[in-house]
């Protein structure tokens, strides 16, 4: 059975992503961040408050894929979107920009099989009254053998 | 909800001083089990919902200890004490995860335990001890006081031998917060508030508190978990409708609901007809200084069972 390529994605991201890189505002202190799917049953602004109080969400969307060649693989373009809030010692901004940096980092530093090329498609904003969800979203492009 | 201080002392007041709680309450020996401080409430009316002591441990005991809210006997400022049965108790507080260091620890008074007291009333505001666990005389509780010159216009109090015994020489270090409500009795205010509409709009709802549980390890999602209380909120129903929030958004609006209760959005409520709605915006109301409440836009569910 052929992977899921999301978890392939979720998994790399996991494996490679420093928390060193992540941090708040001071540049000392580490955010708390999760790599999740994208989509879940639930507002996705749950998971910064409460207990589990999260400041940085990598969410690994739903890939389409190009067949290649019979048996050669495909090439899968996977949507990855970086969410983040306005918290005490963290400027939502600031800290997208730096989820973005350590993103582009890993992309670039750590070919897994693959050459992997992203897009970044933009910033996108949503105003929830009295939070501002900021995030961004890339898209990887990368060539995955059968 | 913006918590009100209604009366204090101040830990900056503590000179040294405090009750060393050696015994599980309710004792019935010379050792002491809770500590108090009487009180007087202001001219309008407060519901408790928050209450701090100034706590440290000795030793390593453990338990729940709780606040507790009793009306006052005898004379305040001088012997004043608790007593009949309790009107509110606090959630509980593990006492394990005290420090050797002076805290101020908040007791959170939930649900139906955020009492409303009456307005220019004497009560007493109590730490009691773990009614289970383990508290000797080698580890136990130390409740903040301060009797070089006690200066809050009440007094304190302990509980030993099975009784309350007021002290007028005393005071114990307290805060006591609360939203307060003007006037009336509440829920004869809304019931009277819920008549002028038609349709009989619930008052009594089941509220489904949404929060996130344990974390799958392949999608990194949380399981979703609801914890239910009853709360009193009027639903007024209407013709459904829709609201653009922005570009691309909208909320369709199929009920107003009106509550004095904690909720939150995406919170589900139930009410008495069996109809389930989803908290989509939650709107806090104020009115001067007197009455908090909130507002929430509500969504019908309609095949949630």
């Amino acid at each position: 059975m052929v992977d899921d390529p999301r978890s392939r994605i979720k998994v790399y991201l996991d494996t490679w992503l420093l928390n060193a890189n992540l941090t708040k505002d001071n540049g000392s202190t580490q955010v708390l961040f999760k790599v999740m799917y994208a989509n879940p049953d639930y507002p996705l602004i749950l998971e910064f408050q409460g207990s589990n109080n999260l400041d940085l969400v990598y969410c690994v969307g739903t890939p389409d894929s190009t067949a290649l060649p019979v048996s050669v693989g495909y090439i899968e373009n996977m949507p990855v979107t970086i969410w983040c809030i306005d918290k005490t010692g963290i400027t939502g901004t600031k800290l997208r920009w730096k989820a973005e940096a350590e993103f582009r980092r890993v992309v670039e530093t750590k070919p897994t099989g693959s050459l992997f090329n992203y897009e970044r498609l933009g910033d996108n904003e949503k105003n929830l009254g009295s939070t501002v969800l900021y995030s961004v979203e890339y898209v990887l492009r990368y060539k995955r053998y059968a | 909800m913006t918590e009100i201080l209604i009366d204090s002392y101040s830990e900056t007041n503590q000179a040294g001083d405090y009750f060393s709680l050696q015994s599980l309450h309710p004792s019935a020996t010379t050792a002491l089990s809770a500590a108090s401080q009487c009180f007087l409430t202001p001219s309008k009316r407060y519901g408790i919902t928050l209450a701090k002591f100034h706590l440290k441990k000795f030793g390593s005991p453990t338990g729940n200890g709780h606040a507790t809210l009793y009306l006052m006997t005898q004379t305040y400022g001088t012997d004043g004490e608790p007593t009949g049965s309790v009107l509110a108790t606090s959630d509980a507080f593990d006492v394990s995860t005290l420090t050797t260091d002076w805290q101020l620890i908040t007791f959170k008074f939930s649900g139906a335990q955020r009492y409303l007291m009456q307005p220019n009333t004497y009560y007493c505001v109590c730490f009691e001890n773990p009614t289970a666990g383990t508290i000797n005389v080698n580890n136990f509780v130390k409740v903040g006081a301060d009797s070089s010159t006690p200066s809050h216009t009440g007094n304190s109090a302990y509980f030993n031998n099975s009784v309350w015994f007021g002290l007028d020489f005393d005071d114990t270090i307290f805060y006591v917060y609360g939203p307060f409500i003007e006037g009336s009795d509440f829920t004869a205010l809304m019931n009277t508030f819920r008549s002028n509409f038609k349709g009989n709009p619930s008052f009594d709802v089941t509220r489904s508190a949404l929060s996130l549980g344990n974390r799958d390890g392949t999608t990194g999602w949380c399981a979703k978990t609801y914890t239910t209380s009853t709360i009193k909120m009027i639903v007024i129903q209407k013709e459904s409708q829709s609201l653009a929030l922005q570009m691309g958004y909208w909320v369709s609006l199929d009920a107003l609901g009106l509550t004095i209760d904690p909720i939150e959005v995406y919170d589900l409520v139930k009410d008495g007809f069996g109809r389930t709605w989803e908290a989509k915006t939650v709107k806090p109301i104020i009115i001067g200084d007197t009455i908090r409440f909130f507002v929430c836009d509500l969504k019908e569910l309609p095949l949630y069972g």
